[in-house]
Parts: C-alpha cells; sequence; structure tokens
C-alpha cells in the first residue's frame, strides 16, 4: 500500500495501519528468489507496536503444502483437521469456537450461514500474501463493521503481482504431487492491463486417492504387570479429492484510490471417510460423498487523499452448492440420501474514516448482508437472514500511547417459511440484536520506542446461531440466542530493533476468555429427537509466550539474496474450563479438544536461493468430552515437517524453482479429531517455472 | 439351573421355552473378571439367582466408545468397561454405538449399530466368543423354542430418496441360528424403512417400523410367518413405531414416539390374530414412552415418560413410571418426583426388573456425551438402593442369569 509520504506519517501514529503499511503488504519482487520474511520473523509485533494474533508472510505461506499448515503454528490457535487432502479444516482461536472466527479475504468475509465454519482446505497457498490473526483490534484502518465485532479474524490477502523493469506481463506453471496420490496442475498469468492496474489469473487442480496407512493401538496392563493390546494398522479410503479453481483478481492502484474485485470459482467432489471405527473384516468403509460448487465476485474500493475524509466500499456476492450423498447400494449400513443444499448471500459494507487532528481519528461502518439457504431436505423452512451492522471507532494515537474504543451493533432478522409446524417447532421469524464493544491500547513507555510495547484490550462479541442450529430439520431450535464471549487481554513485548543484522522479540501475552449461551445440541424430553441449547458456559484463562531470533548477512542491501534464518518459539497454556451445569461430571473439566499446553518451534535457513524450514509443533493431551476421563483421553503429539526449497534463475529473468515436503517426519500416528487419524510420514515435490 | 423365568429387555421379548437349537458353550472356566477394578455400591447379595446386571454404554456415535458394565449381585460391586478390560487384544474395543443388549442362556449378544456388527460373549467373563457382520442392528428377539434370534437392521436400504415414489422404503429382518459350528445368518427378509422393534406373538412376527431419516416416518408393523419368514401383511399404526411388546400369547403391544409435534408417544395394541390395531384410551392413553421394559414375571410392561414431551425449550422435564399390565386392564403411574434421586435424571434411557427383589433398575443417559449413570430403585422409586457412574450414553441394562 503506497500512502503519500504525508498521509503515511499521519497514519503511521495509528498503528494499525502501519501493520497493514508494513508488514504484510510489503511486495517482494517474484523474480529476485528468497528474501527475508519479515512478518515470519516479527509475527506478532509491528514496527510501531505489538498486537494479539499472529501472522505469516509470503515466503513462508509458499514454502508450506498447505493453507492449513500456515496457520496451525499461530499460537492460540486450534486447527481443527479431519486429516488428508479433502478433510475439513477449521480454526478455533483461544478456545471459542470455529464459529467465532471470522475469515476473510482481502477485507471481505467469507460466509458460512448454514453452519458457520470455513473450510481453509478451499484456500491455495499461490494465491496470497500474507494470512495474519488478529485478537484484538482489526488490523485494516477501514474496518467493515463486521469486523469490528469479530471476536477474533483470520486475514488473507491476496497477492498483487509485481513486474521487473520493461516486462508486461509473467506466466508461471507449475505441477506438484507425491504422497496420498497427489497430483496438482497449476498455472497463472499476471499482467498490466492499465496504467495502475495489474490482472492476476490462476487456475489449479487437485487430484488426490487421499490412501494412506495409520495405526491404531491400545496397551494396558494387567493386574499381573502383563502388558497387552493390540496395534493394528489399516487403510484410510474414500478420502479421495478432485478440485478445481480459477480465479482472476484485479488490483489497481494510483496513489488516491485503490481497488480490488476478485472472482473465484471452485468446484470439488470428495470422499467422506468417515469416523475409524471397529467393523467387522468384510464392511466396507463409509461410501459418503460430497460435492461442492463455490463462486463469488467481490469487490472493494478505497479512495484516500490524505484529507479529512477517507473511505473503503465493498460488495460481494456468493453462490455456494453442496451436495452431500450417500451410496447404499455399495454400502449396505448407509440409508438412501442424496441431499442439496444452495446458500446465496449479498454483503456490502460501507467504511468512513475521519481524520480529527494529528492524533485523533474517527471510523464509521455500515454493513448489510443477506443470506439464504435452499434445501432439499424433509421439513425445510428455507431461511433467510438479513443483518445490519453499525459501528463507530474512535482512536487517539500519539508516540506513546495508541487507544481505540469501539461500539458495534448488529440486528439480524430472520424469516422462514412457517407452514405448519414443521419439524415440531412453533416458528416464529425472529430478531436478534446486540452490542458489541472493544476497548483496546497500546503504550510504548520508553519516549515512544517501540522496543518495549505494553498492550491490550477488552472486547464483547457475539456470533449468530447458524441456519443448521436454528432450522436443521427436527434438531434445530428457532429460539436461540447468539453465543456471547468477553475477551480481556494484556500483553508485553520486548524487541531490539533491526540494527545491524540481528533481530530479536519477545512478547508475554495473557487473557481472559468467557464465553456465554454457548450452544449446544442435547438430547430432549424425547430420547431419539435431540435439540440445540443456550447451555454452554466456558472460561478461558490462557497464556501465549513467543520469542524469536532472527539473523540476515544482507540485511538492508539492496538488490542481494537473502542468507540468514530465523528462529522462533511459541508456546500457549490455555485452560478452558467447562462451567456449564453445576454437579455434572463435565463441570470444572478442560473443554474438548483444547490441549492445556501446545507450542511450535520453527527454524527457517536460507542461503544462496535454498531454503530450509522445520517446524516442529507440539499438544498436550486433549478429552473428547468435558468430563476429563481416561476413556475420554486424546494422546499427546509431536510433529514435524520439513520444507526444502531452491531457486534457479536464468538468463532473461525466468526462473525454476523446486520445493520438497516433507510432511510428519517423525511418522507420528496421531489424532486431532476423535477418530479421525492423521497421515504418517508424507512428501509432495513442487515444481514451479515463472518466466 | 434356576428356574426363574425373567428376560425382559427394553428390546427383546422372551419366550421361554426348553428347547435351544443354537449351541450355547459350555464354559466351566470362567476366571478372569473376579480381579477387575470396581466399586462396590452396595452390600453383595449372594442368595440373589442372579448372576449380573450388565449395562452396555452406547458411547457417542463415531467414537467408537461403546462399553459393556456389570454389576455382580455377589459381592456388590460395580465394574466399568469390562468388554475391553477382558479382551485387551481386540482391535477397536467393544465398538461404536450399542443399541441393544440381550441374553441367550450362557451367550450375550451386544449390537453395535455404529460397528456395523453383532458382538457375541460370554457374560461370565466377558470373553469375546464371536461376531456377526449385520449393518446397522438395531434390536435382537430370541425364539427360545425353535432357537433362533432375530436381528432388525437399517441396512440395505436401497430406497431412491431422489425419486420417492418409485421405491420401496425397506430394511432388513435377520434370522440367525446354528449353522455347522458357528452361529451365522440362515434368513434374511425385507421388512418396513428402518425397523426396530421385533417380537413373536402365536405364529407370527411382529416388525415395528420407525422410518423418519430422509423420508418420513414408517407407520406400519410388518407381520411375518414365524416359521417361513413369509411376509404375511403391513399393519398401518401410527408414525415412528419403535418398541413391540408381546407375551408370546395372545397380547401385542407396539410403541410409537410420536412425530414430536402432532402425535404423542404411546402404546397401541395389536390383536395378534384378528391383526386390528386399538387406539390407546383411558388410562393407557395418558402413558408416554421414552423407555420401555416388559417383565414376564409379573406380566407387566413398565414404561418411562413425560408429560411435556413437546417442550423444547431445555426446562427441567418431570419424568414418570407407567406400570401396565400386560393386557392393558390396570395403569399406575409413579412420578419420578417421589425420589429426589429419580427426579434430578436428565435422560431415564432404560428399565429393567428385578423379579426377586421387584427393585428396578434405571439407567440415565444424561447428555449422551458425558458419562451416564445406573440407578437402583425399590419397586415404587420411593427408595434408591444404589447407584453408579456408568459410561457414555448408559442405556440398555439387562439381568444375566447364569446357567
Amino acid at each position: 500500500m503506497r500512502f503519500p509520504p504525508f498521509i503515511s506519517s499521519f497514519l503511521g501514529l495509528f498503528y494499525a495501519v502501519s501493520v497493514l503499511a508494513q508488514a504484510p503488504r510489503s511486495e517482494p519482487d517474484s523474480l529476485s528468489g528468497e528474501t527475508l520474511d519479515a512478518s515470519v520473523v516479527l509475527s506478532g509485533i509491528s514496527s510501531r507496536g505489538a498486537f494479539s494474533g499472529d501472522s505469516a508472510g509470503e515466503a513462508f505461506i509458499r514454502s508450506a503444502p498447505s493453507i492449513a499448515d500456515v496457520v496451525r503454528q499461530f499460537s492460540g490457535l486450534q486447527l481443527k483437521d479431519y486429516g488428508g487432502v479433502g478433510g475439513m479444516k477449521t480454526v478455533n482461536v483461544r478456545s471459542l469456537g470455529s464459529e467465532h472466527t471470522g475469515v476473510f479475504i482481502d477485507g471481505i468475509p467469507v460466509e458460512n450461514a448454514q453452519n458457520m465454519q470455513v473450510d481453509l482446505g478451499r484456500f491455495s497457498t499461490s494465491s496470497f500474501s500474507s494470512v495474519e490473526l488478529r485478537n484484538g483490534l482489526s488490523s485494516s484502518s477501514y474496518p467493515s463493521a463486521r469486523e469490528i465485532g469479530n471476536s477474533s479474524s483470520l486475514y488473507f490477502v491476496q497477492k498483487a503481482p509485481t513486474f521487473s523493469e520493461g516486462k508486461n506481463s509473467s506466466f508461471r506453471i507449475g505441477v506438484r504431487g507425491g504422497s496420498f496420490g497427489t497430483f496438482s496442475p497449476s498455472f497463472s498469468w499476471d499482467a498490466k492491463v492499465g496504467k495502475n492496474t495489474v490482472s492476476s489469473f490462476e487456475a489449479e487442480l487437485l487430484s488426490s486417492n487421499g490412501h494412506y496407512r495409520f495405526h491404531e493401538s491400545r496397551f494396558r496392563t494387567l493386574p499381573d504387570g502383563k502388558v497387552v493390546g493390540y496395534d493394528t494398522t489399516m487403510i484410510r479410503r474414500n478420502g479421495d479429492i478432485l478440485s478445481m479453481r480459477v480465479q482472476e483478481h484485479l488490483h489497481g492502484d494510483n496513489c488516491v484510490d485503490r481497488w480490488n474485485v476478485t472472482l473465484y470459482m471452485y468446484s470439488s467432489d470428495r470422499g467422506l471417510p468417515g469416523p475409524v471405527v471397529r467393523r467387522p473384516s468384510d464392511s466396507v468403509t463409509s461410501k459418503d460423498r460430497q460435492s461442492d460448487g463455490n463462486i463469488f465476485l467481490q469487490g472493494d474500493w478505497t479512495r484516500d487523499r490524505g484529507e479529512l475524509y477517507s473511505f473503503d466500499l465493498r460488495a460481494k456476492y456468493a453462490l455456494d452448492l453442496t451436495r452431500y450423498r450417500t451410496n447404499p447400494w455399495a454400502e449396505a449400513a448407509a440409508l438412501p440420501l442424496d441431499n442439496h443444499y444452495t446458500q446465496n448471500s449479498l454483503f456490502l459494507s460501507m467504511s468512513n474514516l475521519f481524520r480529527l487532528g494529528e492524533r485523533f481519528s474517527l471510523s464509521q461502518a455500515t454493513d448489510f448482508q443477506v443470506n439464504h439457504l435452499d434445501a432439499d431436505v424433509l421439513y425445510f423452512v428455507y431461511p433467510t437472514r438479513w443483518s445490519l451492522w453499525n459501528a463507530v471507532r474512535g482512536a487517539y494515537a500519539s508516540p506513546s500511547l495508541d487507544m481505540s474504543a469501539s461500539l458495534q451493533h448488529m440486528v439480524a432478522f430472520d424469516r422462514f417459511s412457517d407452514d405448519a409446524r414443521k419439524g415440531g417447532f412453533k416458528k416464529v421469524n425472529s430478531s436478534r440484536s446486540t452490542f458489541s464493544p472493544a476497548l483496546d491500547f497500546s503504550v510504548r513507555p520508553f519516549g515512544g520506542s517501540p522496543s518495549f510495547v505494553i498492550d491490550g484490550f477488552a472486547k464483547r462479541s457475539v456470533r449468530l446461531p447458524s441456519f443448521n442450529d436454528l432450522y436443521y430439520s427436527v434438531v434445530g431450535n428457532t429460539q436461540l440466542r447468539p453465543e456471547k464471549a468477553s475477551q480481556y487481554d494484556a500483553a508485553i513485548t520486548w524487541r531490539k530493533l533491526p540494527s545491524g543484522h540481528w533481530t530479536g522479540e519477545a512478547r508475554i501475552e495473557g487473557y481472559f476468555n468467557r464465553l456465554v449461551d454457548k450452544i449446544v445440541a442435547l438430547p430432549t424430553a424425547n430420547q431419539f429427537r435431540w435439540t440445540m441449547y443456550n447451555i454452554g458456559k466456558v472460561d478461558v484463562n490462557g497464556a501465549e509466550v513467543k520469542t524469536s531470533l532472527a539473523y540476515d548477512r544482507d540485511m538492508f542491501r539492496e538488490g542481494e539474496i537473502g542468507n540468514g534464518f530465523s528462529l522462533l518459539l511459541k508456546y500457549t497454556f490455555q485452560r478452558a474450563i467447562d462451567r456449564s451445569e453445576k454437579g455434572k461430571s463435565t463441570y470444572g473439566g478442560q473443554i474438548p479438544y483444547i490441549p492445556v499446553h501446545s507450542g511450535t518451534l520453527s527454524l527457517d535457513v536460507f542461503i544462496r536461493g535454498w531454503r530450509l524450514d522445520v517446524s516442529v509443533l507440539g499438544n498436550s493431551r486433549r478429552w473428547s468430552s468435558s468430563a476429563n476421563r481416561e476413556d475420554f483421553e486424546i494422546d499427546p503429539y509431536v510433529t514435524a515437517d520439513a520444507s526444502l526449497s531452491k531457486s534457479f534463475t536464468f538468463q532473461r529473468g525466468t526462473q525454476l524453482r523446486l520445493q520438497l515436503n516433507i510432511g510428519n517426519i517423525l511418522g507420528e500416528q496421531y489424532e486431532v479429531v476423535k477418530g479421525y487419524p492423521m497421515p504418517g510420514t508424507n512428501a509432495i515435490l513442487k515444481t514451479e517455472y515463472c518466466f | 439351573m434356576k428356574k426363574i423365568t425373567l428376560l425382559f429387555c427394553s428390546c427383546a421379548l422372551a419366550v421361554i421355552a426348553a428347547g435351544c437349537k443354537m449351541d450355547v458353550p459350555d464354559v466351566i472356566d470362567a476366571s478372569g473378571d473376579e480381579n477387575l477394578a470396581g466399586e462396590v455400591v452396595t452390600v453383595g447379595d449372594a442368595t440373589s439367582p442372579y448372576s449380573k446386571l450388565f449395562v452396555l454404554n452406547e458411547g457417542k456415535w463415531g467414537e467408537n466408545n461403546a462399553t459393556l458394565d456389570f454389576f455382580r449381585f455377589s459381592n456388590g460391586k460395580y465394574v466399568r468397561d469390562a468388554f475391553s478390560q477382558q479382551n485387551p487384544t481386540i482391535p477397536m474395543g467393544l465398538g461404536d454405538t450399542g443399541n441393544c443388549l440381550a441374553f441367550y442362556y450362557n451367550t450375550g449378544w451386544a449390537l453395535m449399530n455404529g460397528s456395523n456388527l453383532v458382538e457375541i460373549f460370554n457374560p461370565k467373563d466377558e470373553k469375546h466368543i464371536q461376531t456377526l457382520s449385520i449393518p446397522s442392528p438395531r434390536m435382537i428377539m430370541f425364539d427360545y423354542e425353535l432357537g433362533y434370534a432375530y436381528i432388525t437392521s437399517y441396512g440395505d436400504a436401497k430406497y431412491d430418496s431422489a425419486n420417492p415414489e418409485a421405491g420401496k422404503k425397506e430394511g432388513t429382518l435377520y434370522k440367525i441360528g446354528q449353522v455347522g459350528d458357528k452361529i451365522d445368518i440362515i434368513d434374511e427378509v425385507k421388512v418396513g424403512y428402518q425397523p426396530e422393534g421385533v417380537a413373536i406373538c402365536g405364529d407370527k412376527i411382529f416388525v415395528a417400523n420407525s422410518g423418519g431419516y430422509v423420508a418420513g416416518y414408517d407407520n406400519r408393523v410388518t407381520v411375518l410367518n414365524r416359521e417361513t419368514m413369509d411376509y404375511v401383511t403391513d399393519i398401518e399404526v401410527a408414525p415412528n413405531l419403535k418398541y413391540v411388546i408381546s407375551d408370546g400369547v395372545s397380547n401385542l403391544w407396539v410403541s410409537t414416539s410420536g412425530d414430536y409435534w402432532s402425535i404423542h408417544s404411546g402404546l397401541y395394541r395389536i390383536d395378534p390374530l384378528s391383526l386390528s390395531v386399538t387406539a390407546p384410551s383411558g388410562d393407557v392413553a395418558d402413558i408416554r414412552c421414552a423407555a420401555i421394559g416388559y417383565d414376564p414375571n409379573d406380566r407387566n410392561i413398565y414404561v418411562i415418560g413425560t408429560d411435556d414431551e413437546w417442550s423444547w425449550d431445555g426446562s427441567k422435564q418431570h419424568y414418570n413410571l407407567y406400570k401396565m399390565s400386560i393386557n392393558g386392564s390396570s395403569v399406575t403411574k409413579i412420578p419420578f418426583s417421589v425420589n429426589p434421586d429419580a427426579e434430578n435424571m436428565k435422560m431415564p434411557s432404560g428399565i429393567m426388573r428385578n423379579a426377586v427383589t421387584r427393585d428396578l433398575y434405571i439407567t440415565d443417559a444424561g447428555d449422551y456425551l458425558s458419562p451416564g449413570s445406573v440407578y437402583s430403585f425399590n419397586y415404587d422409586l420411593t427408595k434408591t438402593n444404589w447407584h453408579a457412574e456408568a459410561g457414555v450414553g448408559a442405556s440398555h441394562p439387562a439381568i444375566y442369569i447364569e446357567y
């Protein structure tokens, strides 16, 4: 983002902006080889201040085999991974549940009103220049009203292509393949299409049979000291996927106006292997299948003359099709099912920024959204939701203190067909209205130097009940209230400023979250009929520690290929306590799937165009129920992944890049979700040729 | 062998007879399970004619955590997860989603719905004998006279949901018997959609069909010839049928779970000869069914239900125990509120009666996600004898008598 110098200095005081301007927006020249990835080294810390969250930059994203592998290393984030190439991957930040995490591409939300979960498996590592997790304040200077009230947000920023001198277009062809029968060719074409406009077209095909070996074992010690048990090896089947993604991205920037337009099309067909359970040897595993079609068209336009007033307009239309079907002809136990779901959504947003003198700014945003879900399931009520968000934010910024306060109001009105009492509920069109206030600060007590920063926030946010929670045939409960989350966070950051070849930093953060009215499925008075209730309550006490150290021999030397390394260590403590119902065996227990201790260690080394990334990720034991009994325990695990890449630059600027990813080097057998074993050691080789 | 005719299972009707066509393994050496760690929940009763009260915990679907617990009458000890402990080398333990538990002499039969199998084990030491591969098994009934087992299954339902008018909605009834030295499937026949309960009355087999998944509720009882398994007829009763209870001779009842908003759960009477249906009336019409058990010793059906079954607001449910004579002539209603332990139950899911002490064993499945419990009450619920923490989805109590 290139602000005029005057505006830059102005906004530099506004720390959210400076993060966007300096970390994720750095545009490495795609032809100059590897560069030190500032945002990896400085994860969670911008040059001006510090923020609660984490981030990854382009070089790191490119080295990872998938987007899920990028975000799983973020501190405080649990990736819920059902395993394999086609297995669903969603994120859960600070134990608040995946429905609370907003996912944004170029500031525009990725929507799923049906279940409020976004599958990160749909996104590709080649599309984005940065991924950033924010727990507190939005990273944008023009946050949409929705963003302001989110408990945490994951921001994806699309690449804007750059060209070496004298060139107006560039092409990339790539292919990757390896384990799980993976074969994935891709093609991209970047071109200058106007004085200030660049176009980026990308197409990718992914095919994988999804087969992998795993083993199930359990040993127990008998009273006489003998150890007996089983260890059986199986092959994961029906995890195949065939998907295709085509997207076109236009990006324009003339110093006053900046605009992005993206057309995204994705289609896939995959097997759903289901949980691994005991089965007779002659029985087939699940033959369930899911097909998806996702199309969205989105655009945003920012006008900023550096004057009192500037604005950002955003719009998006999305169509999401899902077909879920069983195959009773191939699987005797399956009941015949073939359901189609169609979601339509329209999102409009305007956000305004008023700069009131040197230290104050005021922003206001209004978002409007419509969602409609159509399905051919029995007793379906065809819900439509109109949502309106309004938010204001006031910010103060001085060399030693940044502060902001915001308030968001949301009103959502649901309408659905109410003929008869379909599925059992008395249907009443309903509206839900909530206020979400937030306050945050960042203090640089030593003369405004960013080498020592104290920051924190307090925030209340909500998530609406999904269409599935409310209207799923016979299960939904139309009376549900939104889930409410309160977050309190404070952190201290120390940083060695980049001088010489070394940079280093440490950050210690503590937080308390409380989730009330959590939506939980429970059986009703009739044990054969379940429904959703607002009865859950969770308290989370958490702490995060991050340290990093980086060395770059060629820092500040223009045009040099980076030679150096960075080392990053993150530790997360999360005590997420179920406080739902006193007297139950679940009361006081750690909630399902959240490890008390987790952490990552990653090392990146880059020398003469070679790059090696090694990351080790560990999770302590988890439980599949808040009743933390031994029989619900899921084993702790440690996984290690490595990626090695090398770029070769030829005459006339063409470049060949080879990359080898080895996943789960230790061959750890582990599960993130109970019943869904993860693959053992696997390897993917990627070749890219740019010209 | 004790001459006590008690076979009372929420999913099986016992017709007691001397004949026995399926080989029952003659297990003399039943060592092993005495040493299992357990919790002493009451004073043991060495004179009890019964050996054990078993509880099958359904577990959570897809988590493969169904477990088998037992209470031993002689020492008052409650042992959790006995099957996995006694069979540590069987991969994946008992399996996924236990749906029914019953005993045929010295064999225990656990129907594992999510595992698509039936585990046949020795109830003396909980050791594995063999499995039967049956897709999505639901409930079992033994024909003690002829020596067969009948198992209903949701499986083999090749109904075309995209074209609802074209196909017939079907499930399967499997007939199990001795084949060589193994117990195996000897016959299978198509019944209605999503069959649940099955019972014999006279020379016919009656299967209750529930439906409800995708294609709407089934409302038929499928009638089959007991000897030939030939289809006789369908009887339309009410939507979403569940249990079939019979004294084997002249009294036959079928329960519906209702459609959850316009038709209440309840008990319908079928005349086994004319096959005519009598809708519930009088006191019988007040009965709501969440769990059902029949004790052939006192010829009473024991039903648990709540008056307020269409309340979905999460408010506290007040359950009742209904005791109805098999001929429908008398109905006694005891509210759970007579005993705070009973009143505190979240989801009473199974009931079994001890014919000697007249005690009632009631399982509480709780939220089906965290451990449930099992209670022993006296005959009118006013006294709690003992209770124990069970496994997830504690649902199927069954008494085992050693033969």
